[in-house]
């Protein structure tokens, strides 16, 4: 069966933000240099192929993809200056969006209005929602707002919980239904779901430690940037940058995890343990940030020197978040009560949730589909990477 | 040979190219005996000017009528030394020269007493022939200062103004009812963006109103007689008037024929599927949406290398195995003419090798960035065009995509067809070019004498001896210009006269040299009572079919006449003492 070629794929991974594809004409430097391609997993040209020809069926079942950390090594040494690092990163774009059943994801990517519109409405929402619970009906104790947002307490709160789980039970299962839909296209070339079969139980062990390993340490992106060194250094090298806000978010998320078990589980005021935690994670946090967003403004490297509107919303949340976060911590140290507080913790509250809700459809999904792909890339090629 | 020869033998070193392996002096020892040989001396480069000139003083001093050096091969040196000859005042038919780097010291290396004996043997040759060499003279023959061209396409015509513009009186035939040839219909040509028939228009104008050119048009040349500096060739005319014209020289420049593909051949046939010329024919007449028999198209795909560089197959018994320069060009070129009409019209070019030369590879890197798509196949695997669904679908296999079959939806196939040899029989079997294995007239050699034939007087120019673009078409009918112009203006032309001589005693008039000759240089002619062959001197290339074949040994060649090859035999026979 010849696999069709379709313009309309083309086009639209390239408006997901490819580089100028036209310019291709296929000489296979960036794979040459590339230090992550290797054997069937040989990218970038063959990525940049299937987008060029709109080959939808290849394309949407190629992990290689996910193998790719942008060191941009194949951007830098493009002759023709086709930028294979920022269509890989289109590529990735693609993926979710096409992984995606909600089909929110493209819309996101696609669309900046659509982004800005639907960060507003879905704010205006759960600011909504979010008065509603803390207003009067609260069942557990003490509202923390006070009286004058009484105007938005008319929802019941056993709807709005209903809604919340209801919205929370979807959003797994979106978020499942997407790396369902990733594993069988990746597993498409192979020969589907069967293909699983294939492997022994000391594969799956190889494999899954090889993928904690790599989690872990990082070691592929680490071959990315050290082949050829980087002429940064370390600490703002994205290993090391892409760490820190890595390791942040699940110190955040273990303190969040520990006041959730205490505070409101226990009904204990016990903060001993989570407080520097969460401090701690803000703070690491807050450099990687703060380091990435220096270096997009720069654009000294092929990996900063674009920037699309999903990557300026994500770094816009985190750090809005992040800073909000410490600012609630302050205020709650001093006791101060006031509208601007009350706005501080609402805008924290409602953004951290829309977070959760648009970024992992997005951004964030990569955090599920690169570590899917590698685990796949490691049951396929035991020695891959060595 | 009654009268003693004074020879003077001459052995080049050649740096060492030959004294390594031949021992030159061994060489000269084992020569001064030999009856005839006056003076035997070795030289380091007996070609250096040095050498010469005390090769020419000797010649002078000692009186030599012979001369023989023993060097490199004739087709490097014959003419120095031929020249060398002339300055010692000693006719050039009477120096011989002796191979002994091509055919002995090279071939010998690695025996070096073999060599030299080898050496000996050749050498005692080649002074037996010179022994019997006589005085000889060039054939002078006067040339008429009128050239005519067949093919008034824009080679014919830019080498019959060029020509006229040098004071020739210029015949431009064209079998056509107007000039112009394939240029007027081809539209819009790349890079310079002129049109065809523009340029056509403006030549044609210049021959209208140049004195010197007659243009003939639906004429055919019917026959052609004569030789170099002096050719009668008839022309029919419309209405089957025929003129007979006295020319010095011809140009051939009669194009080629576009590739006709076989039915069925990358779809060739099926509606919708067209052939380059006729794709810009219709973008030369659409304004507006490009439509294809009613219907809107939205994707096109060019094949390439369609009727040029063929492989043998059951299919194609005589393949075309030539590349036919233009086609890589036109189509890059005609996907800007596509994208100026609709940039949002899909292109896909299925090549096998883009080959845009030069400055044309600008046009192939304006197709790709402009966007349309270069897809790569290989003779193994060519695209097949079939309908589906009402619509044309290509399927390719794809070297630039891990050899994966594609499918491409197209509205339009265009078939980048090549040039082929037109079938001239007629003019053929009068003008006796000789073709190359592709069928197009050969020139004498494709570097150095690239718009000679082997008819001397006969020069060929544009697509008539081979595809080439218009720019290259121009620039061959400028190089016919110049050999014409060297021909014809100096007023006569020097033959060689090492050709055939019929001896009248001998001969009886078989025919059968009349059969055996390429060049038509055999006439019969009466004498007294009896009939004869007699060898036409301005045609003889002296290349000797009609030697073997006559039952009379009639016939010989100067230069190589039996005596004289009796003669090499019998001294390179002749034992060697072992060196």
């Amino acid at each position: 069966m010849a696999t069709k070629v379709d313009p309309q794929i083309s086009q639209r991974v390239r408006e997901l933000g490819a580089g100028d594809l036209n310019q291709c004409y296929h000489c296979g430097t960036c794979t040459a240099i590339c230090p992550l391609s290797e054997g069937d997993a040989s990218f970038p040209r063959r990525v940049l192929r299937n987008i060029q020809l709109g080959l939808g069926d290849r394309l949407v079942a190629s992990p290689e993809p996910w193998l790719c950390y942008y060191c941009g090594e194949c951007s830098d040494s493009c002759p023709q200056k086709a930028d294979p690092g920022e269509t890989m990163a289109a590529a990735r774009r693609y993926l979710i969006s096409k992984y995606d059943p909600s089909g929110l994801a493209g819309l996101m990517y696609r669309s900046p209005a659509f982004l800005v519109f639907f960060t507003l409405l879905l704010g205006a929402l759960l600011a909504f929602f979010h008065l509603s619970i803390h207003v009067g009906k609260h069942a557990a104790g003490e509202a923390p707002f006070p009286s004058h947002w009484a105007a938005f307490a008319w929802i019941p709160y056993e709807t709005i919980h209903l809604v919340g789980l209801a919205v929370g039970g979807l959003m797994i299962l979106v978020v499942f239904a997407g790396l369902f839909n990733a594993a069988r296209l990746m597993l498409k070339a192979h020969g589907g779901f069967a293909a699983l079969r294939r492997y022994k139980v000391a594969d799956y062990r190889r494999a899954t430690m090889q993928l904690a390993h790599e989690i872990a340490t990082m070691k592929r992106q680490g071959d990315c940037e050290s082949d050829p060194p980087s002429s940064e250094p370390w600490y703002v090298q994205p290993r090391f940058t892409h760490g820190t806000i890595l390791a942040g978010f699940v110190m955040l998320l273990i303190a969040t995890t520990l006041d959730f078990f205490f505070v409101f589980g226990l009904k204990m005021q016990f903060y001993a343990v989570a407080r520097p935690l969460g401090i701690a994670g803000g703070l690491v946090m807050l450099y990687g940030l703060l380091v990435y967003a220096w270096k997009r403004m720069r654009r000294a490297t092929a990996n900063t020197k674009t920037t699309t509107p999903a990557d300026i919303w994500l770094l816009f949340f985190l750090i809005v978040l992040d800073v909000t976060g410490f600012a609630l911590l302050v205020i709650t140290a001093a006791g101060w009560k006031g509208v601007a507080s009350d706005v501080i913790l609402l805008v924290h509250s409602v953004m951290a949730m829309e977070f959760v809700l648009m970024f992992t459809l997005t951004k964030i999904a990569h955090a599920l589909y690169r570590p899917l792909a590698l685990f796949l890339h490691f049951l396929n090629a035991p020695k891959a990477g060595t | 040979m009654t009268q003693k020869r004074r020879i003077g033998v001459y052995i080049c070193h050649c740096g060492g190219n030959i004294s390594d392996y031949v021992n030159v002096e061994k060489v000269a020892d084992a020569v001064k005996g030999v009856p005839g040989v006056e003076v035997a001396k070795t030289h380091v480069f007996a070609c250096s000017d040095a050498s010469q000139q005390e090769m020419i003083n000797e010649i002078k001093e000692q009186h030599l009528d012979g001369l023989v050096v023993a060097s490199c091969s004739p087709k490097l040196h014959m003419f120095t030394f031929r020249g060398m000859a002339k300055r010692a005042d000693l006719n050039p038919y009477q120096y011989i020269q002796v191979n002994l780097r091509e055919q002995c010291s090279w071939a010998h290396t690695s025996d070096k007493i073999g060599a030299t004996e080898k050496g000996i043997h050749l050498l005692r040759a080649g002074i037996a022939k010179c022994a019997l060499t006589h005085p000889l003279n060039a054939i002078r023959v006067e040339t008429k200062p009128r050239v005519l061209v067949i093919g008034a396409g824009v080679a014919g015509m830019r080498a019959a103004i060029m020509l006229a513009d040098m004071g020739l009186a210029v015949y431009l035939v064209e079998r056509e009812n107007q000039p112009g040839g394939w240029a007027r219909v081809t539209g819009e040509q790349g890079p310079e963006k002129q049109n065809g028939d523009q340029v056509v228009s403006a030549l044609a104008e210049r021959i209208r109103q140049h004195d010197n050119i007659m243009l003939y048009t639906g004429a055919e040349v019917v026959s052609k007689d004569g030789s170099i500096g002096d050719f009668t060739v008839a022309l029919r005319l419309k209405g089957s008037e025929t003129v007979s014209l006295n020319v010095g020289a011809i140009i051939v420049a009669t194009g080629f024929a576009p590739y006709q593909p076989r039915a069925g051949e990358y779809g060739w046939g099926l509606p919708g599927v067209v052939s380059l010329a006729d794709f810009r024919q219709l973008l030369s007449e659409t304004k507006g949406r490009l439509e294809y028999q009613g219907k809107p198209v939205r994707s096109v795909a060019f094949i390439y290398c369609v009727g040029s560089r063929q492989t043998e197959s059951e299919t194609c018994p005589e393949p075309n195995a030539y590349c036919s320069r233009y086609c890589c060009s036109a189509t890059t070129h005609t996907a800007g003419l596509l994208r100026q009409l609709d940039a949002k019209i899909h292109q896909y070019h299925l090549y096998r090798d883009v080959r845009t030369y030069g400055a044309l590879e600008k046009l192939y890197e304006k197709a790709r960035t402009d966007g349309a798509l270069f897809l790569r196949w290989t003779p193994e695997k060519p695209p097949r065009v079939e309908t589906k669904d009402g619509r044309l679908s290509v399927l390719v296999t794809d070297t630039l995509t891990g050899n994966e079959e594609l499918e491409i939806g197209a509205d339009l196939v265009v078939l980048a067809t090549g040039m082929e040899p037109r079938q001239n029989e007629g003019l053929n079997s009068i003008l006796k070019i000789p073709e190359s294995t592709d069928g197009f007239y050969k020139e004498i050699h494709i570097k150095l004498r690239p718009v000679e034939t082997v008819i001397d007087g006969v020069f060929v120019a544009g697509a008539a001896q081979g595809p080439k673009a218009l720019a290259e078409s121009v620039a061959s009918a400028l190089a016919a210009v110049a050999k014409t112009g060297g021909l014809l203006k100096k007023g006569f032309v020097d033959l060689e006269p090492l050709i055939a001589k019929v001896n009248p005693e001998k001969c009886t008039w078989c025919d059968k040299c009349l059969q055996a000759c390429p060049y038509g240089a055999i006439k019969r002619i009466h004498t007294g009572e009896k009939e004869i062959a007699l060898v036409i001197e301005s045609l003889c290339k002296g290349e000797g079919a009609c030697v073997p074949v006559c039952p009379h040994d009639a016939i010989e060649i100067e230069g190589y006449r039996d005596d004289q090859i009796m003669a090499m035999i019998d001294a390179s026979l002749k034992e060697v003492a072992t060196p």
